[in-house]
This record gives C-alpha cells, structure tokens and sequence, in this order.
C-alpha cells in the first residue's frame, strides 16, 4: 500500500546503515586498541606514511566525494516531499487508436473540493496512489472542532469514494483518511 | 492509520553535516592536484594519524565518540517514537475499505477546549494516549461541585464525536484554588 508518511521508510533506512556503519568503526578501533582483536597490530601507526597518496587516488577520493555529496542533497531534497507517489492512468479506448491519460493528483481535485463542503470539514486535500489495479486513496481532512468524524467518514465512502469510483471506472477502492482538526478559535491563549 | 514520526530531523542532520565532509574532502583533494595549498591541512593530519599508535588513548576517544554517534542514529532509526497519528475506528464496505486515524495533538487540542468550555473550569491540560485520557482540571472561583463529572461527559461527548478506535479511559483531576 503506498504511504502517508513519506520519506520514512528512506530516513529509517539510511540512519540504520550509517549508524551501523559508524557502530561497527567505532567497536574496531576499540578492540584494536585495547588488543582484543588482532587484525592490526596494535604498536603500528594508524597510518603507514605521512606523504601525499598518488595522483590517481585523488582523482577517486574527489570522484566519490562528489558522488556521495549528490547523493546526500538528494536525501536532504526527500524531506520536502511528503506527498505519495502518484502515477499517470490511461485508458485505451475501445476499437480506435486513441488513449486518454490522466494524472494521479489531478483525478482527486474535484473529490477533494466535494469533501470540503461536507458538513463539519473546513477543507480537505486527496490523492490517489498506486497503480491502477491497485489504488489507494489517500484523504487529508482538516475537521472543525465541532465535528463528527464517524458522520464525515460515512460521507466519504458513500458519496465522494462512491462517485470518484464511478468516474474512474474502478469496482474497489481503498480510501485513508487522516483528519486533523482546525484551530478552535474559541481556545484560550496562554 | 497509526502514523509516526518521520524521523526528519536526524536525517537531515546527518545529510547536512555529510554533504559538508563530502564539500571539504572534494576541494582539498582537487587543491592538492592542483599544487595549491588545501582547506584541510593533509600534511598536518597525516602526520598526526602517522605518530598515533593503535594502542594509545585517543584512539580509543575517537572510538567511543564514532560508537556513541552511531548508537544514537541507530536508535533514532529503531525506535518507534511517539504516534502522531491515532487509529479512528474503520468504516466503509468490504470492496471499499477505509481506514483512518486523528492527529493527537489536534485531538488533544479539542479535548482541551471541550473541558474548558465546561462553566466553571479556569483551565485545563490534557495527557492523551492510545488507552488513556487525563484531564487536568483548575477550577474557576464559581466551580459546582459536580465540575468533574461535567468534564468528564465533556470529554467523553467530544470522544464520541472523534470515535478513535480503542476507547481511551477518561480521567478528570480537579485542583481548586
């Protein structure tokens, strides 16, 4: 099932490897040093020499820094993407040799704007993930404090999902909602 | 749903301090080919690195330094952390399932401003958990004495209201002045 809650699958990986990384670099010098691990020879300097390495090591470390560095301001870059990964969906229509496409984000517009007339919802925002044997909806709401999720939940399945299918042409669809509710205006500042 | 934590911060953290070693290492080693002298002192780290031996004290700091940073990341990964999101109660049919769940800390906000608007309550805090709700309640100078049971059907209104998947007990504490 896709995911509301992008990048963190990325971010758990990623700290699980350089944290295992540094763990185990850190547990090598110790053990090295105090002898209880005999790869090195521990009255041997860390390093053998202090002279320049040869030209072409440089020209690696500079290839990998630069590698490594575009890679991490990729990682920084996922940060800001919080939304799911949405596809493009086509239909090849019948007899003829044209198709139509339609963007994943753009299917939920109108869905999402029927939501946030509902009674008890302030404004709502949708998308619609995953293949297309496969989606999944996945519902933002921002609630009014006054408001009943179980009555606005009920609406979403039987009007909104229920029409979005029809216009999409699915027979299931699976929806999450997260909700959220608006500021209370009513509460007192301290 | 029940939603965590991203883990945002640390990652971010990481890739900016990493993406700043990787800036260093790349102009250093292009300067070095150039002949030019380099941002890091090579020449003075190496010969460091050369009259350190493995046996000596700072390498087992530096050890322990990198070993505690990496537990840390580690358990930043590894743990769950907090949810900030609820599970609500499921809906729908079978050929279109939905799930959903309530941010805590705006349900937590609600449930605050639905205790304070019991008349009588000069304010409250609210401790939500998955199983628990516990309202910390100051009376007002014109408190009934029934204040905590009007709070606590506040509260249990409002979690009709939101309906969270499990019901979490409700606990009202009044502190009068």
């Amino acid at each position: 099932m896709a995911s509301l809650n992008r990048p963190a699958r990325l971010n758990r990986t990623l700290l699980t490897i350089i944290g295992l990384v540094l763990l185990a670099a850190g547990a090598f010098a110790i053990t090295t040093s105090y002898g209880w691990l005999h790869l090195i020879d521990r009255d041997k300097p860390l390093v053998s020499g202090a002279e320049l390495p040869p030209t072409w090591v440089l020209y690696v470390i500079v290839v990998a820094a630069v590698v490594v560095g575009l890679l991490l301001l990729r990682w920084l870059g996922a940060q800001a993407l919080r939304r799911p990964k949405t596809g493009t969906w086509r239909w090849e229509s019948v007899g003829s040799t044209g198709s139509t496409r339609l963007g994943g984000d753009l299917a939920t517009v109108p869905f999402a704007e029927e939501v946030g007339r509902y009674p008890g919802v302030e404004s709502a925002d949708a998308t619609l993930s995953g293949g297309q044997d496969d989606p999944t909806l996945l519902v933002t709401v921002t609630a009014e404090p006054e408001g009943n999720l179980t009555t606005i939940r009920e609406q979403i399945v039987e009007n909104g999902v229920a029409r979005l299918k029809q216009a999409l042409d699915l027979t299931e669809l699976a929806t999450v909602v997260e909700f959220r509710f608006a500021a209370d205006p009513g509460t007192r500042v301290r | 749903v029940i939603r965590r934590s991203r883990r945002s911060l640390p990652a971010t953290v990481v890739a900016l301090l990493g993406l700043a070693a990787c800036a260093l290492v790349a102009a250093s080693a292009i300067q070095l080919l150039l002949h030019k002298p380099p941002v890091l002192d090579y020449a003075r780290a190496a010969r460091a690195l050369h009259d350190t031996q493995w046996h000596e004290l700072p390498v087992v700091i530096g050890g322990a330094i990198l070993g505690v940073i990496g537990l840390a990341l580690l358990l930043a990964a590894v743990l769950p952390g907090r949810a900030l999101v609820l599970p609500l109660q499921g809906g729908g049919c079978t050929s279109d399932p939905l799930i959903s769940g309530a941010r805590s800390r705006s349900m937590a906000a609600v449930l605050r401003s639905a205790a304070e608007s019991v008349e009588g309550v000069g304010g409250a805090k609210i401790k939500l958990g998955r199983k628990k709700v516990k309202a910390k309640v100051t009376a007002g100078r014109l408190a009934p004495d029934d204040l905590a049971d009007r709070v606590h059907a506040a509260l249990e209104d409002q979690l009709d209201r939101i309906a969270p998947e499990t019901r979490p007990h409700t606990r009202v504490k009044i502190r009068r002045t």
